[in-house]
């Protein structure tokens, strides 16, 4: 299961990389959820999928690099063109909640179960 | 957790850690070792795929099933251990339904997605839901009604 789940991460991934370097992809779309902003130029800018790099074409002054974002892009050609921008702006505080959630894990685990024969949780 | 704990408030508080540790699981194991692998990966070591992604089917229906089995034998009570730990881990899926996971992988790769909200919008929620979940678990507690 584990070899069959890594053949689905990874062919979608070199799919995504096929298509940037030939253009059998023309008119179809892919949707990069919550992709990492890497770097911006004038009228494109780069997100982080995975370990992948993507260069996509589209003018938004207002992106910060570092930021996370939702991309739908279609190819034309080699060139991945964007059709519509999600900005999360909640993704800080939920980096917080997110370490909050990690912190209420070990209280769980350290406070919430004790040995008697076997783990029993307690209350 | 903050959904586990409403739901051990409406049905009785016993075994919230297990139910707890299972809304959590599927994150622990499915996700934190890719999340440290494709850092990893990113860093430039020469992380082989499947330890970077295969643990993602720990994050699935048919991974949890089994990673819960196996989990529940270190517990006294393995019944009642497997069904908490199984309940909460399909809680913890219940709120990725607007991220369309293979559902029933290795079986079909299949998107299941609801589309009624995305996992994102949800944030505003979550605080002020774990503050109510772990009041109404509370009073429950106090209640003795466990």
């Amino acid at each position: 299961m584990a070899w069959r789940h890594t053949a689905l991460v990874t062919d979608r991934s070199d799919w995504i990389r096929d298509c940037e370097v030939e253009e059998d992809c023309a008119g179809r779309r892919v949707f990069l959820a919550l992709v990492t902003v890497m770097s911006i130029e004038d009228d494109r800018y780069t997100v982080r999928k995975l370990e992948n790099d993507h260069l996509i074409q589209g003018v938004h002054p207002e992106l910060k690099v570092g930021e996370t974002v939702s991309v739908i892009a279609g190819w034309e050609g080699e060139l991945l063109v964007e059709h519509e921008l999600t900005r999360h702006p909640w993704r800080p505080y939920k980096n917080g909640l997110g370490l909050i959630g990690v912190a209420l894990t070990v209280v769980v685990l350290v406070g919430g179960f004790r040995w008697e024969q076997g783990v029993v949780p307690r209350g | 957790m903050a959904t586990a704990l409403l739901a051990k408030a409406a049905l009785g508080t016993r075994h919230t850690p297990t139910l707890l540790l299972g809304v959590v699981l599927p994150d622990l194991a499915g996700r934190v070792p890719v999340v440290l692998g494709l850092a990893a990966v990113n860093a430039g070591l020469p992380v082989p795929d499947v330890l970077v992604y295969g643990w993602g089917v720990l994050h699935l229906p048919f991974g949890m099933v089994p990673l819960c089995f196996l989990l529940a034998q270190a517990f006294a009570n393995r019944r009642a251990a497997f069904g908490n730990l199984l309940a909460g881990c399909l809680l913890h899926l219940a709120f990725h339904t607007g991220s369309g996971y293979p559902l029933l992988f290795p079986f079909s790769t299949w998107h299941g997605e609801l589309g009624w909200i995305g996992t994102e919008a949800t944030i505003p929620w979550s605080l002020p839901l774990g503050l109510l979940g772990l009041g109404a678990w509370w009073w429950r507690r106090k209640r003795g009604a466990s």
